[in-house]
């Protein structure tokens, strides 16, 4: 079963993106700011992280920069969400190790079709 | 995907943040990196949740607040955050909202004063009159009645027959000599209906009968055509037929009604005579004809330059007096000479002729108990000529040293659990401005951190607007609290309520609150209703 971690400080986009994945077939951590999201990342591997950009403690970025870092986590995919949507911001997530992106805001169907996308390329 | 519960997080989230920023303590300041942040995530979340307004007032704020580093105090990020707490009121109340009548409310709109103490026939009249664009005040105590009856001088009287304590005839006896000489439209209701009960009614001065339970199309139809009289008899018995302000017999009354308000609140009023300069020539040049329409001109200038409640009268003549109410020595000579200012510059034509006019002014201030209210036209005539002799388009005062008037304090509290109720209602009241009177505006989240408020205890007027339910101590208790206290008489109460809770209604007024408006309420109007409770202040 894929495992997905979630990273984002807006509370109710959490409880709508933990929602829109009940149904489906992974299972989730939750994270309410950077720091939780270190924590999850340093005992766990993930199949999937989704990070929100602004976020206190740890910004997606830096969070991002911490994945690659580590040679274990060669195959997590990673998505960022994030308000930031001109093009050199674009750039430099991707350039700091991000695989997809997504801009907010964001529909959450189309987040639950990216999702099961990239973990369908994952299988 | 139903979208509606995030929704309702997500405003509850923001209320949340505000309701902590407003607990704050007055001197802290609030970091410029929460309120970003906080927007920022706003915008980002609201765009999801597809609440395009939301969007776009986050986005706006965001934009204003580019470039700039500094910290705010509660107030000002209140302030700032102003759109966002109307976009939410709308938002949580869209529906009903959008239900209210579309009436617009005028601040001069007639006022129609009730007097039942069956509530329930209140608030439906109250609906229905109000459906109409009328101002409708409501009394179930009939002693308080009467006593705003003279305050407020409604332009329509609705008495029930069958009253608590004092019944629905003696009320008219009471206010038998004010209705005639002003011709008030005086309608009884009652439940009973014998022909003895007609007549009676009739007797003491009522104007028409409607026996309960009312036909209300008829009863509006009937008021609207009582006002129509009232106001064509208003104007035609104080009206100067040629230059349409009031007439010298008007005059002389109101005078001695501004006298007595003075003499029981020594507020002082502004009292000036003003007349046209070298008037015969203009006759004798132009013609009367242009004469009476310089006189018109004028008239409607003054009019139209002058406050809602300042009144002109034409005193004969080329020679009208103007009343500034509640209004000093200082600021009426300010008034006047803007006046006078403006007056100069209208060109009139006559065949091909412009020409100007200007006017003299003399001023009396009553301000003294120890002046007569006739000795008060005389001491401006005295300053008019003062003014004539002195070289015309000008205003003077003989008047010795008066004292400038000291400004009266009004407090004025919110008290509602709703962050969002409670920082519109401050931004409504803060845009409100009473003549001589200073307005101390503070917001309450619950009835007893407002009666333990240094606010609450200060000895000066008050205005309350009580949310009725809340948690802990509800409104009618606070109310209740109030009204046991020894300053009752200082304050006036405006209870907000929900549409349904008649029984809250009930109570309040029974309490004595001055007025109640049905939640969600419709911010203009509640601004014009506010405006006039506060204009009754003395």
């Amino acid at each position: 079963m894929n495992r997905i971690l979630l990273a984002e400080d807006e509370e109710v986009l959490r409880m709508l993106i933990v929602d829109i994945f009940e149904d489906e077939d992974f299972t989730i951590d939750v994270a309410a700011d950077g720091g939780e999201a270190m924590e999850f990342l340093k005992n766990n591997k993930y199949d999937l992280v989704i990070l929100d950009y602004m976020m206190p403690v740890y910004t997606g970025l830096e969070i991002v920069e911490k994945i690659r870092c580590a040679e274990t986590n060669e195959h997590t995919k990673i998505l960022m969400l994030s308000a930031k949507s001109q093009e050199y911001e674009q750039k430099k997530i991707f350039e700091t190790g991000a695989d997809y992106f997504m801009a907010k805001p964001f529909s959450p169907m189309k987040l639950l079709a990216l999702v099961e996308d990239i973990l369908d390329g994952n299988n | 995907m139903d979208l509606q519960k995030y929704r309702n997080h997500l405003i509850q989230n923001i209320k949340n943040k505000l309701s902590e920023w407003a607990r704050s303590e007055e001197t802290e300041l609030i970091p410029f990196k929460e309120v970003y942040r906080f927007l920022h995530s706003i915008k980002g979340t609201s765009g999801t949740l597809q609440l395009v307004g939301l969007v776009e007032i986050s986005a706006e704020l965001l934009s204003k607040l580019e470039g700039r580093v500094e910290n705010w105090d509660k107030f000002e990020v209140k302030n700032f955050l102003y759109p966002l707490i109307e976009f939410i009121y709308k938002h949580e109340n869209s529906n009903e909202l959008a239900n209210l009548n579309e009436t617009v409310l005028y601040s001069n709109a007639p006022v129609i004063h009730i007097i039942d103490d069956d509530v329930s026939m209140l608030i439906l009249l109250k609906d229905v009159l109000e459906g109409e664009g009328w101002i409708v005040i409501t009394n179930t105590n009939p002693e308080k009645a009467v006593k705003q009856y003279f305050e407020m001088k409604p332009d329509c009287l609705i008495i029930d027959i069958h009253l608590p304590q004092k019944d629905g005839f003696q009320i008219l006896e009471e206010i038998y000599e004010h209705n005639k000489k002003h011709f008030i439209p005086t309608i009884m209701i009652s439940i009973k209906s014998s022909k003895e009960t007609r007549m009676k009614a009739y007797q003491k001065g009522a104007d028409d009968f409607f026996k309960k339970p009312i036909d209300l199309e008829e009863f509006v139809a009937k008021i609207n055509r009582h006002l129509q009289r009232k106001k064509l008899f208003d104007e035609s018995v104080l009206i100067d037929e040629l230059t349409q302000v009031y007439n010298r017999k008007y005059l002389l009354e109101s005078l001695n009604r501004f006298y007595q308000d003075f003499k029981r609140t020594k507020q002082p009023f502004s009292i000036s005579i003003v007349d046209i300069d070298f008037f015969k020539k203009i006759n004798d040049t132009y013609g009367h004809l242009m004469g009476d329409q310089v006189l018109r001109d004028f008239a409607q200038y003054i009019k139209k330059n002058v406050r809602n409640l300042d009144m002109i009268f034409r005193y004969g003549g080329e020679e009208f007096v103007i009343i500034f109410p509640k209004t000093n020595n200082v600021d009426a000579k300010k008034r006047l000479n803007e006046l006078i200012r403006g007056f100069s510059q209208i060109e009139f034509t006559h065949n091909d002729n412009n020409f100007t006019v200007t006017f003299s002014a003399g001023l009396f201030t009553v301000d003294d108990m120890g002046i007569e209210i006739s000795e008060a036209l005389k001491e401006a005539d005295s300053s008019l000529y003062e003014a004539k002799r002195l070289g015309r388009a000008r205003v003077e005062c003989l008047q010795m040293t008066s004292n400038t008037y000291k400004n009266n304090v009004l407090n004025i509290s919110v008290i509602d659990d709703d962050i969002i109720i409670r920082s519109l209602l401050a931004q409504v009241l803060d845009s409100i401005s009473i003549e001589n009177f200073e307005l101390n505006i503070k917001t309450f989240e619950n009835g007893p951190s407002f009666l333990n408020s240094a606010h609450a205890k200060e000895e000066v007027n008050h205005f309350l607007i009580l949310d009725g339910i809340m948690p802990e101590m509800d409104g009618l208790e606070v109310l209740q609290n109030i009204k046991q206290g020894k300053s009752v008489n200082k304050y006036k109460v405006l209870m907000l309520t929900g549409r349904n809770s008649k029984y809250e209604i009930e109570r309040a007024l029974r309490l004595g609150a001055d007025d109640y408006v049905t939640k969600p309420f419709n911010v203009n109007e509640l601004r014009v209703r506010v405006e006039r409770i506060l204009n009754t202040l003395k």
